[in-house]
């Protein structure tokens, strides 16, 4: 377990910055994940840490030794790729104990710490195989097996489960989140997929852009958007989003006027707006279904879509002229498209965000 | 009926092949039958003539150290093969994995050699060798050879490095690989069918080459197969019969060289040229 510290790390590749001066701490045993779309720079940060890339400016800092000049394997780290990058001419037990045999460990030693990762990953039966035959999941235990072999101070996983099915991808979370449990070690996980960040995550970092958006554990990530980028990243589906003015900022809640000239009443506590054009946002599964003209809250709308997911219902409903996605704990056999329906948006559910 | 297509079209395209292939081997086949051939026979314009006969290839033998020459042969060729893998994977290497400062300056005027044809070289190269005292020696031809074979070789190498997944050498960095270590653990088994190919083509190259051999190497002790014909061929004396016999020993070891290597040699050509 290790504490890392980036400071003021920026990289730029001749005149284009990938990303700016940006500050991180992730401490002893965290599972920080690193998400945010394609080319937001995350990948390259990793490869910073990793020491395959250098800075262009700041210090990276593994429990408090400034690493920043420092070689791959003088800084303890291990990477798994997100190609697996196994090494194919060799057997699946030379490849897990490759880093061994080049740090010139005994054979017995290699012999052991082989054995041990297979049995954490249940990679027993096939350490005589060649990685061509094995599937893509068991090459990413090979990949991981061979991280855990050398007793990294930290993990660095570069979007490790983005080449597999979908079905694989849930089982290979579940195996990351028991080998984190085993290991207790500090971890640093680059994705794209703001699941894998939420389900495995103490804390995740997201960054677009080249800029750190926010920095908080996955709820309050969930709960607290910290804008609107963050807030549309997070959850799934996405938040929805409309464009209104504050027509009341002073009092209690705070008053907002959509474009159809509808008013919105949003909980000022998680809203510290007080005026000016912003951005309304609720959560699909939020958003309240009505079928009866509502009151308060309240928009009209006609049922599109119906996405029937088994536990849950998603409706895309348009909303007179704008998208709305809502989703429903229940089977909602009775609604079908072209439905009229009532969309309620609860005060306290709301988010504000400045335009 | 329909399934029957197949084998007719197999049928016919392997006729067409082996058309192509009797043609093809014409010279070859002529090479080895005017080597069996008697004196009166030599001028024939047959493929073959008959009665067969060994005598040419018991003079060439009997007249010569071949034996010797074959060694000669063989140690210049494998020391130049040897040297040239050696030197253009290293090349390749700090090109496509390494990006070592000035290394594709280096690599644009290697390419240029490939341009400059023999002849122009060797009266340079023969003034240097001499100077050096690499005269009817064998460092004489296998460091030019080398020269001169490095630039193929390091074309196709470093395509080749440069296809392979760059993860791999960056793994091979976070496993703790030093450049040398990275180079022999990773991306010499990566580049396998490429050393397969670049290292035929060296050798039939170096086993073929005759006229800077014919320069150098004037004494006996040190001559290659290649400089033998040269006795039978003259200005005033010919005997074809000997000619072609000594052309079909030196062909023999190619020959059957590549019958051994022949799948290695073909996917070395094909890989990189289809994504696997």
């Amino acid at each position: 377990m290790s504490k890392l510290e980036l400071k003021a790390v920026s990289k730029r590749f001749g005149a284009v910055e990938i990303f700016s001066p940006l500050d991180l701490t992730v401490e002893h045993g965290e599972f920080c994940a690193l998400v945010g779309p394609s080319g937001c720079g995350k990948s390259t940060l990793l490869r910073i840490i990793a020491g395959l890339e250098p800075p262009s400016s700041g210090k990276v800092l593994i429990d408090d030794e400034d690493v920043t000049g420092q070689e791959p394997p003088d800084r303890g780290i291990a990477m798994v790729f997100q190609s697996y990058a196994l090494y194919p001419h060799m057997k699946v037990h030379e490849n897990v104990g490759f880093g061994l045999r080049i740090a010139r460990r005994s054979a017995e030693e290699i012999k052991s710490k082989v054995a041990a990762a297979a049995q954490k990953l249940r990679l027993d039966a096939l350490l005589d195989r060649m990685p061509r035959e094995l599937s893509g999941g068991q090459r990413q235990r090979v990949a991981i097996g061979r991280a855990i072999t050398r007793d990294p101070r930290i993990f660095l996983l570069d979007e490790p489960l983005s080449n597999l099915d979908a079905a694989l991808r849930g089982g290979m979370r579940v195996e990351i989140a028991r080998l984190r449990q085993s290991l207790g070690a500090t971890m640093i996980y680059v994705t794209h997929d703001q699941v894998e960040a939420m389900t495995l995550a103490d804390r995740i970092v997201v960054m677009n852009k080249g800029r750190i958006e926010q920095i908080g554990a996955p709820m309050e990530l969930y709960h607290h958007p910290a804008n609107r980028f963050v807030a549309s990243f997070i959850g799934s589906p996405s938040m929805n989003f409309f464009e209104a003015d504050v027509r009341d900022g002073n009092g209690d809640e705070l008053v907002l006027r959509l474009a159809d000239g509808s008013d919105m009443v949003v909980d000022r506590v998680i809203s510290p707006v007080t005026s000016g054009r912003v951005t309304l946002g609720i959560r699909p599964e939020h958003v309240e279904l009505g079928t009866a003209a509502g009151t308060g809250n309240c928009m009209p709308g006609t049922v599109v879509v119906v996405e029937r997911l088994g536990c849950d219902t998603l409706l895309h409903i348009d909303a007179t002229g704008r998208p709305l996605v809502m989703r429903q704990p229940r089977d909602l056999a009775g609604i079908h498209a072209g439905e009229r329906v009532t969309c309620r948006f609860p005060a306290e559910a709301c988010h504000v965000f400045l335009n | 009926m329909r399934r029957h297509h197949p084998n007719i079209s197999r049928i016919v395209i392997h006729a067409a092949l082996f058309a192509l292939l009797a043609v093809w081997m014409i010279p070859e086949v002529y090479m080895l039958s005017i080597g069996l051939r008697t004196p009166d026979q030599a001028f024939d314009a047959t493929l073959m003539a008959w009665p067969l006969t060994l005598d040419n290839f018991a003079t060439v033998i009997r007249d010569n150290a071949i034996v010797s020459f074959f060694l000669n042969s063989l140690i210049v060729t494998l020391a130049t093969v040897a040297i040239v893998v050696a030197c253009s994977t290293l090349f390749a290497f700090a090109c496509a994995v390494l990006h070592l400062r000035w290394s594709l300056v280096l690599y644009a005027t290697l390419l240029t050699t490939l341009m400059v044809p023999l002849a122009s070289l060797v009266l340079p190269l023969a003034i240097l060798l001499k100077t050096f005292g690499w005269v009817n020696t064998y460092a004489g031809v296998i460091f030019p050879y080398a020269a001169l074979g490095a630039p193929f070789a390091v074309v196709v190498l470093k395509a080749f490095m440069e296809d392979s997944p760059k993860e791999l050498f960056e793994a091979a960095r976070v496993d703790g690989c030093n450049a040398w270590q990275t180079y022999w653990h990773v991306a010499l088994p990566l580049i396998r069918p490429a050393l397969v190919f670049v290292g035929i083509w060296q050798f039939i190259v170096t086993w073929n080459e005759f006229f800077l051999a014919l320069i150098i190497l004037t004494r006996n002790e040190v001559k290659t197969l290649t400089i033998v014909p040269m006795q039978y061929s003259g200005l005033y004396m010919a005997n074809p019969g000997a000619l072609f016999a000594v052309l079909t020993l030196i062909a023999l070891p190619l020959i059957l060289l590549y019958v051994v290597v022949q799948r290695a040699f073909v996917r070395g050509l094909l890989a990189g040229a289809v994504k696997g």
